[in-house]
Parts: structure tokens; sequence; C-alpha cells
């Protein structure tokens, strides 16, 4: 049995305890996801599996009879709202433990760990057999990268962190490969730089320097916190920040 | 060669003799059923005891289970058997039907000796050659198997003693860095959560003649590169300890060390604490760390001491800001990592960010500062990781050490 209900920014699935029903669902959320340019592979598609798998598994204990419903909604950009529910006795969610178990083939409390960590919010009912969850897919940051007055622009679509450093590193060499002098970093989407994020910029810097006397490089639309960073690690000297 | 077997299913005794001399004949095994539930038990007893038959003959009208109904239950059954079906003449429908479920041949009535065995031996022999065809690509498949697994199996052995090979520095690396709790000059209290095996968070004390020396160090990065710098802040600092050059010469030397040694920059953030426990002064330096925490124990309050100062492993020419004042028996600092000022957690429904900051840290150390050095480092971690949810997003270090 499976009903689906679909409306502006939400959807809805109700469905019979049936493990084969959970790759069912999970092709129709990604469906959903797609609508909002949530990128492949993401923590909500893994959150949705452990949860609709409680449900059915310790929650309605696979009996076909009783139903699980899963909601979707949209809230804004990449953040949404799962509520899952199933029609089984609950169990006392007050006692979860949401440390991260050393050793990761122990899988306790239902996998509300796992979940935990790639969620902003859990919240239960009264029962907890109806579990709200509220995340924000993640994403990695884009360095999109434009000409303009015998500039470059590169312009990153997020925060530049840890797990962005291969994509940085490799979107500047092809620049540097490619004989470009002058490059402008536009920071309009950027909130935030953290110590690796720095350690690229200074990385850069320096192949860039080796390559050409004359680099010229230009941060333009930063945030204070940013250009506080850069003051403090002195790579202000090297980047001129312009308003 | 074993005999072939078959199976006839008919129900009329004349053509059911007939067929049995013919084939008895030609010198195949035969069993005889005349009704299509008989024939299908026979199958299904084949199937238990893995006698199989090598072929079906069967009528289509006949009591009970009919020729059609049998083929049907046959194929639902999943069995694979060749069968050669008796039709009445001209009954297309039939055929078509019979077609469509897969049985091999015809036989209309009324037909000659001579063409039940030329069908039979076709039957067969096709059946043969498919079996040969199929084993053949059987044995292909199984050769190719064996490569794959073979080539799975040296995978799985160089990924095996790489783990181990991991494991074992990982291992190495935790016993150079850790900390004993206890036997220096001063308490301590800390806790550490790395976000991965090897950290990039380093806090280590000695005893020297006089008092102690602390340092904390965050090197950026979770990988094996960052856990590299970290022993090499490790032996820096040691050494230093052995020397008793001031904080000043000890992160020039390291500062140039890490640029000297790291082909790909890699920022450092330290603070470097020297206690005198014979004179009662404390003298510290940072490069760029988040700031160090001082208790006053004879003012009961907490303050920020202000130390800047570059940070190390990016430019060759740094200076730091070194101060000295004096301390009291009872007194506490408190050093951590920029992973607890950065600790945050995202409210569901607003989505907005909330980072605990330095601010948030000192209202927790504010809270627990009356209780016992390690009570209260304990509930300020406890209340930090419920801060963040218990989600951990960076290295985390937080330290503290009471003068005697």
């Amino acid at each position: 049995m499976l009903t689906t209900f679909e409306d502006d920014d939400y959807i809805e699935f109700k469905f019979s305890s049936e493990v084969k029903m959970v790759n069912k669902i999970i092709k129709e959320i990604r469906t959903f996801l797609e609508n909002y340019e949530v990128e492949e592979d993401n923590n909500i598609v893994l959150i949705c599996r452990e949860l609709i798998n409680n449900a059915i598994e310790h929650g309605n204990k696979k009996n076909k009879d009783l139903a699980v419903s899963v909601g979707m909604t949209h809230l804004s950009d990449q953040r949404f709202k799962i509520i899952v529910s199933d029609e089984g006795d609950g169990f006392d969610y007050t006692s979860i433990d949401y440390h991260i178990s050393d050793d990761p083939t122990q899988i306790r409390n239902r996998g509300f760990g796992l979940i935990n960590s790639f969620a902003d919010e859990i919240e239960f009912n009264d029962y907890g057999n109806v579990v709200t969850i509220y995340v924000t897919a993640n994403q990695t940051t884009q360095f999109h990268i434009h000409e303009e007055d015998q500039w470059t622009i590169v312009e990153p679509s997020g925060d530049i962190t840890a797990e962005d450093a291969e994509n940085f590193r490799l979107v500047t060499r092809d620049c540097l490969d490619q004989g470009t002098t002058r490059f402008r970093f536009d920071f309009t989407s950027v909130k935030d730089v953290d110590s690796i994020g720095l350690s690229l910029f200074v990385i850069f810097s320096n192949m860039a320097r080796k390559q050409s006397k004359d680099i010229q490089l230009e941060i333009v639309n930063a945030n204070q916190d940013i250009v506080n960073l850069f003051q403090m690690t002195r790579l202000n000297r090297i980047y001129q920040f312009v308003e | 060669m074993q005999k072939e077997h078959i199976l006839i299913a008919e129900d009329d005794p004349g053509m059911q003799t007939s067929l049995s001399f013919i084939l008895e004949d030609e010198g195949y095994e035969l069993t005889l059923v005349s009704d299509g539930k008989a024939a299908f038990e026979e199958i299904q007893t084949s199937v238990r005891t893995g006698q199989l038959f090598d072929l079906l003959i069967t009528d289509i009208q006949m009591p009970g289970l009919n020729g059609l109904q049998l083929i049907k239950s046959i194929s639902q059954a999943g069995v694979d058997l060749p069968i050669i079906v008796i039709t009445g003449y001209g009954d297309k429908q039939t055929l078509i039907e019979l077609i469509r479920l897969g049985c091999d041949d015809f036989l209309q009535k009324p037909f000659e000796p001579d063409d039940v065995c030329q069908k039979v031996k076709e039957v067969l022999e096709k059946v043969r050659e498919n079996k040969a065809i199929e084993e053949n690509k059987y044995s292909e498949l199984i050769k190719q198997n064996i490569d794959l697994a073979r080539e799975i199996d040296s995978y799985k052995r160089s990924f095996s003693t790489l783990r181990k090979e991991l494991n074992d520095a990982i291992i190495t690396y935790q016993d150079l860095i850790c900390l004993r709790e206890n036997g220096y000059k001063v308490a301590i209290a800390h806790r550490i959560q790395a976000l991965k095996d090897l950290g990039g968070d380093f806090v280590d004390i000695r005893n020297t003649d006089c008092g102690c020396d602390v340092i904390i160090a965050d090197v950026a990065g979770h990988d094996m590169a960052a856990s590299y710098h970290t022993v090499m802040i490790k032996s820096f600092f040691d050494e230093n300890c052995r020397t008793q050059k001031d904080g000043n010469t000890y992160f020039q030397l390291l500062n140039h060390a890490l640029l000297e040694n790291g082909k790909n920059e890699r920022m450092v953030t330290s603070i470097f604490l020297r206690l005198d426990l014979e004179k009662y002064e404390a003298s510290a330096i940072s490069a760029a760390h988040p700031q160090l925490i001082y208790f006053n124990s004879q003012e009961k309050r907490l303050d920020p001491i202000e130390l800047s100062g570059d940070f190390l492993g990016l430019f060759s020419d740094v200076s730091f800001n070194p101060q000295t004042f004096p301390i009291h028996s009872k007194d506490r600092f408190i050093l951590y990592s920029d992973g607890i000022p950065n600790a945050f957690y995202v409210d569901g429904l607003t989505g907005k960010k909330y980072t605990l900051k330095e601010s948030g840290l000192f209202e927790l150390l504010e809270k627990f500062m009356h209780l016992s050095l390690n009570d209260m480092i304990a509930n300020v971690w406890d209340e930090i990781e419920a801060f963040t949810r218990y989600k951990q997003t960076d290295d985390m270090l937080l330290f503290a050490l009471e003068i005697p």
C-alpha cells in the first residue's frame, strides 16, 4: 500500500510496514529533493532511510497492517522538515544517548546518534512514535570563474573550509596554468573561512608569485569577520581588500 | 551413458501403449501417467530427489489437470523441463497459447512412429546443445569470477596492510602526544576530542627546575600531515624545556622549522606558558591562539589575558608580545583550542546558527569556577557537548591548571 499527497513545497507518503517499501520511498524523496537542487548523496536521504527503517522495524514491528507516514516540507533554500510517524507503541526517547560510539559497528538507540550528527534538531511527540527532524542539506562549495576587464573573477558559492580544499586547489591551479596574473575573489556568498581555507590562500599566493612577479590579488564583498581574519594573519598584505 | 528419462502423460491407453513401444525401442527410460495431476506430482518428486526428467510428452486433453494447466503449473513452479505436446488436428488457438508458454515442440495426431522418434531426438539434441552453451557460459563466468575474486583479494590485502600501518601510526602518534594525568608540579584537568584519529590539537606540560612549562597548539587540518607538524611542535617543546629558552625564542625557532619542513603551508596557533613557582610568576606568549583565561583566586574573578602575536608557519618574519605577571596559590589558567568558541548548533525551525563564542565559554567557567579543578572542567565540558547537541564539527581541547 502506498498513497502519495503533494502540495506546494510539501510531499507526504503513507505506506504499509514492509521493508520493500523503503527503497521505493527513498526514490520518491530523491525526486522531490531534485526540485530544490539538493546535491546527490546527501545527509537528508540518509536520515530518511534511518527513520523509515526505524518506523517499520521498531515502531510497527514489521506488521504490514500498520502504516508509516513520511511528510517532508521544504522550509527555505536547502532546509527541510521531515516528520515520520508509525502506529506502534513508541519508545522512551528521553533515554537516547546522542554520543556517537567509538565503535562504528555499534548502532544503538535506533541509529539516533547517527541521525543527530546529520540533523539540525530532533523532536519527538510524547509517545515517541512521531519524530520531527529539521535538516540542512550539506553542500560543497563550487568555485565559479569568469573573466571581467582582464581580471579573473573567482566566486565561491559558499564557505571555504577543509572539505572544499581539493576543489579550491584544482580550480586555482588551472587558472595559474593558463597564465592569469590578476585574480579577484568575490566573497559575496562566503560567510566563513576556516584555518585550512586560510592556508589555501597562502599556498595559492605563494604559487602565484612564483609564476609571476606582477601578480595582483584582490578580495571583494568580504564580511567584517573575514576582513579581521585576514588582518590577523597579515594576509591582507598579499590580498588587497576592495570595498 | 545414462538412459534419458521421459515422462509421458496420456489418458488414452492405446496411445500410451503405442508411445511406450516406440520409445522403449529407442532405448529411453519411461514413466507413464494418465493425467496431468499425476504428471505434476511425478515432476515435483523428481525435483525433490534431484532425479530430473529429460523430457515431458503430454496430451492436451486429459481429465483433472489438462495439458495446458500442467505446463502452466510447471512454469510457475520454476521447473526447467523440455516439453512436447500432443495436439488434436488444427487447433490453432491452442498452438499459439502453447508457444507462449514455452513448449518446445508438437506432435499432431495421428502420428507415425518415425515422427515421434524424430521429434524426441530433435528436442533432446536441442536441449543438449543449449545445455552445452550454458555450461560454457557458466564456466567462463566462473573463470571471470575467480579473476575478480583474486583481484579483490589483493586489494583487500593491500588495504588491510595499509589500515594496519595507519593504525600503528595512529597508536604511535597518540602515545607521543598523550598527556599523563598527574606527576606535575601543578594540578591539571583536561578534555580532548579529536574529530579524526589524527587531530590538530595538542597540549603538553613538563616540570622544570622551578615550575612547569605548558604548550597548547592547534595545527590546521585533521589529517596525517597535521599530525607530523604536531609531533614536530612537541619535540621542539621538549627540547625547549631542557634548554629553558624563553617563549619568544621557542616560537621563532618553531616558526622557522615549520616553514622549512612544510612543503604546504600549515598555519599553527599556539600559547606557551611558563610558570615559576619559586618567584610566583607566569610568563605567556601567544601565536594568534584564542585568548588565555586567568582565574585570580584572590579576587575570585576570571580575566582574559591579551596576548597579541602572529600565526606560526605562514611568514618568515613573525613577532609576538609576551607578558609576565605575578601569580598566587590556587590561581588557575584555562587554555583551549578554537573548536570550543567555534562550537555551534543550528536551530531547527529558523535555521539560525548559534555559536558558543569566547563569551559563552567565559560564562560557563564563571558558573563552575567555584568547584574543584576537575569538576569545573567536567561540568564545562558537559555543557559544551550539550550546547552542540553532541554534534562534533571540529577538534576540541579544554585544559586547566591550578597553582599549588
